[in-house]
């Protein structure tokens, strides 16, 4: 009877608890939707009326005013990547930001963002020159998270240089492991005009200056960091005597074999022996039907948000894998149950209409982590998974 | 050193922007009509002096149900309209053109801050989702498009008739 209502007490203070959080989680959400919101208003009347003087609809323009009405624009420009970032980063914190990872071609992301730090380049009389060649190896990410990674790095770069100096950003292969590698180079006035030898083994020796991005940095880096963060990648700082200095990270490249094996060693990072992952296995029987198609847009948003991982196998055919630490598993329970067509449809393997759902089994991550790999790869044809 | 050029806006003139005024400066009779639905008065200020050099007559209100009797009344070619104002807010306002027979097809393009109403603006009916905060270029280019769409489909109205 005493363990009866000491359980009951306890799932009343658990229910409160959560409830506060929820209600916290909503407060936040609010004051930085509110916030954000009205600095972008503010924001449309500064770019409007730098625009209509720089158009000479208010009277001629000088030489000089319109440098100065560029700098005022260039600077609106940066309130207003702050004002996302400080928007995403709430968003982050309240488990409302999440990253839709897919394969792509880091040229096709760069391409949308280059005009915008030449144009920051240009009002700080820096170059930026870039090289991002066409055959690099396919890599998997949010592209709308890593163009947000690449103003807010190059952003950084070009502040932090020092005229007359030069901003480089490259990637590249990484030859030993499943990667690209993308970096900002910073070529101060006594730096060689040739750029470092990117020999990724160099990174480790002495010479080099090595640091984590993390703490005590601008939102800027807050911000990227945080983002690559949610894209299984990571921020470093590199200081080569004699060379500039370079922000990179690395991107998994679209193979599922990297892409398990990041998830896992970041989800042992964080929750220790305790992690575990169950696999789940889902499959549109007619993936062009449009509640189908909504159903899995849910699903997709629900997962991701979560910080699960969501590989998409072929066409109507996702792998989820969730992390049974977090709410993972038990959201996609929740997802499940608000979504059935009809209550005697709640065992499962049975799922919504139109949609298969197999659940392949769940793995401590107890065992080394390519243990646990392994261990998942017996049950699915990896050379099959074409993401 | 940019062309010397004749302002077009000489001194601030907010009497001008009061709700239901129109320009005075109207360029001959088939400029095209454009209704500013924004609370916002200097964003209003300055869309309108924009659309004014580019050769639109313009009307504006500071809010939805302004916004919705001032279309029913003065019939504009388009609308400019934010999403979040006060008493009635865009998406209602908008909800209610698309009921109204007069002015469903006035092409309405809605503007907002905030991203997570984009969806909701292009399901009710909007032409052009724009966020602020807006490169003028990009809503004279929704504009023109949608401008151009209607004119189309008037077009193709009278061929069928």
């Amino acid at each position: 009877m005493i363990e009866t209502l000491q359980a009951v007490d306890k799932k009343a203070k658990f229910q409160s608890v959560r409830r506060r959080k929820a209600r916290e989680r909503r407060t936040i959400s609010r004051v930085a939707d509110d916030t954000t919101h009205d600095c972008r208003g503010a924001l449309t009347v500064v770019r409007e009326y730098v625009s209509l003087l720089k158009d000479g609809l208010c009277g001629d323009v000088s030489e000089q005013q319109q440098h100065i009405l560029d700098v005022i624009d260039g600077c609106s420009d940066e309130l207003n990547h702050m004002v996302d970032n400080l928007h995403d980063l709430s968003r982050l914190a309240t488990g409302r930001l999440s990253s839709r990872m897919e394969t792509c071609r880091m040229q096709d992301i760069v391409e949308p963002v280059r005009p915008a730090l030449e144009k920051k380049a240009f009002l700080r009389g820096l170059a930026l020159t870039t090289d991002i060649r066409s055959d690099l190896s396919e890599v998997y990410c949010d592209p709308a998270h890593i163009s947000r990674v690449l103003l807010n790095l190059g952003t950084h770069a070009l502040k932090s240089c020092v005229q007359p100096s030069r901003v480089h950003l490259w990637a590249m292969d990484d030859q030993n492991l499943e990667q690209v590698v993308v970096g900002f180079s910073c070529y101060g006035p006594n730096d060689p005009d040739d750029e470092p030898p990117f020999d990724f083994a160099r990174f480790d020796q002495p010479s080099a200056t090595i640091r984590a991005v993390a703490r005590a940095f601008p939102s800027r880096l807050t911000m990227a960091e945080k983002l690559l963060h949610q894209n299984l990648s990571r921020l470093r700082e590199y200081t080569f005597q004699g060379f500039g200095t370079t922000l990179l990270f690395d991107i998994p490249k679209a193979t599922a074999d990297e892409i398990l094996l990041r998830y896992l060693t970041r989800l042992k990072h964080f929750q220790g022996n305790r992690a575990a992952v169950t696999v789940i296995r889902v499959a549109a029987t007619a993936p062009d039907c449009p509640e189908t198609r909504a159903l899995i847009e849910k699903l997709c948003t629900s997962v991701f948000q979560k910080g699960n991982l969501l590989l998409h196998i072929d066409e109507g055919e996702w792998l989820l894998i969730l992390s049974n630490g977090t709410r993972g598993l038990a959201d996609f329970m929740s997802w499940r149950e608000a979504n059935l067509c009809d209550e005697s449809q709640k065992e499962l393997p049975r799922a919504p209409r139109g949609i298969n759902i197999v659940v392949e089994g769940t793995w401590s991550a107890d065992a080394a982590t390519s243990d646990v790999l392994s261990e998942i790869k017996t049950r699915f044809t990896f050379s099959e998974i074409q993401l | 050193m940019k062309p010397t050029t004749s302002p077009v806006w000489e001194k601030p003139s907010r009497a001008l922007l009061a709700p239901g005024s129109t320009s005075d400066r109207m360029p001959g009779g088939n400029a095209k009509r454009v209704l500013i639905i924004e609370d916002d008065r200097d964003i209003v200020m300055g869309m309108t002096i924009r659309l004014r050099s580019r050769g639109y007559e313009t009307l504006n209100a500071c809010d939805g149900g302004r916004g919705v009797d001032s279309a029913v009344q003065n019939h504009p070619d388009a609308i400019v309209m934010d999403v979040r104002m006060p008493r009635m807010d865009g998406l209602q306002a908008l909800s209610q053109l698309q009921s109204l027979v007069a002015t469903r097809a006035i092409p309405v393009i809605m503007l907002s801050a905030s991203l997570a109403d984009r969806q909701s603006a292009l399901d009710a009916g909007a032409r052009f989702f724009i966020r602020k905060p807006y490169q003028n270029d990009i809503l004279v280019a929704a504009l023109e498009s949608a401008l151009n769409d209607s004119r189309e489909r008037e077009n193709g109205r009278s061929l069928n008739a």
